[in-house]
């Protein structure tokens, strides 16, 4: 402090001098910095940018220096190390129950990877499961038994992984995949097949598939409606053969119903397309 | 580092191209010409841009810290590990926070009141992995924490300028 005629009273040197310097960027910036990350992090939350928690049960799993660098935003990078050195030797070994372990780690790690849900449960419901139907240590029964086991494994890891990303229809198709070719249920399949084809994204074929498991279930109503619903809502991208397939698909359905002439719908259309539909 | 990335993403796509449209790994049901479009639009996907420009400001925020730290240590050692442990705390803060927010115990809440404070959240600007697997990052949330780690650096560089005008040389 320095008056005039009586020279400086006070003199700040050194360690105080720098504390007073500091001491504004502290009380002011590190609040502002606080404040600044509570919106950050309330998007995050709302958009489940921020990964799970890794509790004690993921770090007895991975061990302490993966769950260090898990902690220290290598969680994508762990998850692709598990898969590798996990999941895909425990694959080529044929050691089921270590298989379905790194397969829900690498996919509690990174739950909005679709590609660990989906190649998860094709390992169980397909792989584990025929495995095991023709593993000769098991008797007859108990080979059935597991093999099934091993199907609703895959169907319920699947679950969890549609429950994680309700917005993409790839893991709606792979349930609807899963039901029909593994647990024969063509009907518990078309609903999941339904919801993949609202999608605007969904490939054409998922539309189609919708059709066939309603024809497969013994749902020729719903099958007919559902090739209308096709016909009359065309996509981009849909060939003028695959409008003549839906075409006769539709056919078959009303000869199956047996509908009088008066509500057929297919057979009015026949003459819109060039190619033939019997083809 | 992103010059290179960029080289090695384009050398990919072409190859992966190029095998798509020879019939290689195509999805069922899908035309081949489909499925690599499909490939060049995630490849060239402007969310990369995102990912980018977060990593930058991710390496900018621990490299002022960095800067601060050697203002006052004596050895590089200190200085290449302290980086590295922030680095690693960075990754923690949010769930310092939320501890602190939480936890009722005095000497708990100073220490976590620290941690809070002093280190940066540098999970916010980690959304590689999201980005990656084709979840939406809104600009608007990029423009937040580019603001965030371009203040925190200011922060960390106004204390680094002060400690080193204190300091003889």
């Amino acid at each position: 402090l320095h008056f005039p005629g009586k020279g400086n009273l006070i003199v700040v040197t050194g360690i105080p001098r720098l504390a007073l310097r500091l001491l504004p960027i502290i009380l002011l910036g590190l609040p502002i910095k606080v404040l600044m990350e509570k919106p950050i992090h309330q998007y995050r939350l709302e958009h489940k940018l921020a990964g799970p928690r890794v509790s004690m049960d993921v770090r007895d799993k991975v061990g302490q220096n993966m769950a260090v660098a898990i902690l220290g935003g290598f969680r994508g990078f762990v998850s692709d190390i598990i898969w590798i050195m996990q999941v895909h030797i425990s694959w080529e070994n044929e050691i089921w129950y270590k298989l379905k372990e790194g397969v829900e780690l690498a996919a509690l790690l990174q739950p909005h990877s679709k590609f660990f849900w989906d190649t998860g449960a094709w390992h169980m419901a397909w792989n584990a499961s025929y495995a095991e139907s023709i593993n000769q240590r098991y008797t007859r029964e108990h080979r059935k038994k597991v093999e099934k086991a091993w199907i609703q494994e895959g169907r319920d890891f699947l679950q969890k992984g549609v429950e994680n990303n309700p917005d993409d229809y790839l893991l709606y198709h792979r349930m609807g995949w899963l039901y029909r070719e593994k647990m024969e249920d063509p009907a518990g399949a078309i609903p999941y097949l339904k919801k993949a084809y609202s999608f605007p994204e969904a490939p054409l074929f998922v539309g189609t598939m919708v059709g066939h498991m309603c024809v497969e279930s013994g749902k020729h109503r719903e099958a007919w409606e559902w090739w209308k619903h096709l016909w009359l809502n065309p996509r981009d991208g849909e060939s003028e053969p695959l409008r003549a397939r839906i075409l006769r698909w539709g056919i078959e359905s009303e000869e199956k119903l047996a509908l009088p002439e008066h509500e057929r719908f297919f057979s009015l259309q026949k003459n819109s397309l060039k190619l033939d539909p019997n083809r | 580092m992103s010059t290179v990335f960029a080289v090695v993403l384009g050398i990919t796509e072409r190859q992966v191209v190029a095998a798509a449209l020879a019939g290689e790994g195509v999805t069922p049901g899908l035309d081949p010409g489909q499925f690599a479009s499909q490939i060049s639009s995630q490849t060239r996907d402007p969310a990369l841009i995102k990912a980018l420009l977060l990593i930058f400001h991710q390496m900018v925020m621990i490299s002022s810290i960095t800067l601060l730290i050697a203002t006052f240590a004596t050895s590089v050692i200190f200085n290449v590990i302290s980086a590295i442990i922030i680095y690693i705390c960075g990754h923690l803060e949010g769930l310092a926070r939320e501890s602190w927010l939480g936890d009722p115990s005095i000497i708990k809440k100073t220490l976590l009141l620290l941690v809070t404070f002093l280190i940066p959240d540098l999970g916010s600007l980690d959304v590689v992995d999201h980005v990656v697997i084709g979840r939406p990052v809104a600009w608007a949330y990029v423009g937040k924490t580019i603001g965030y780690a371009v203040f925190y650096s200011s922060l960390a560089l106004a204390a680094a300028y002060c400690i080193f005008q204190e300091k003889e040389i």
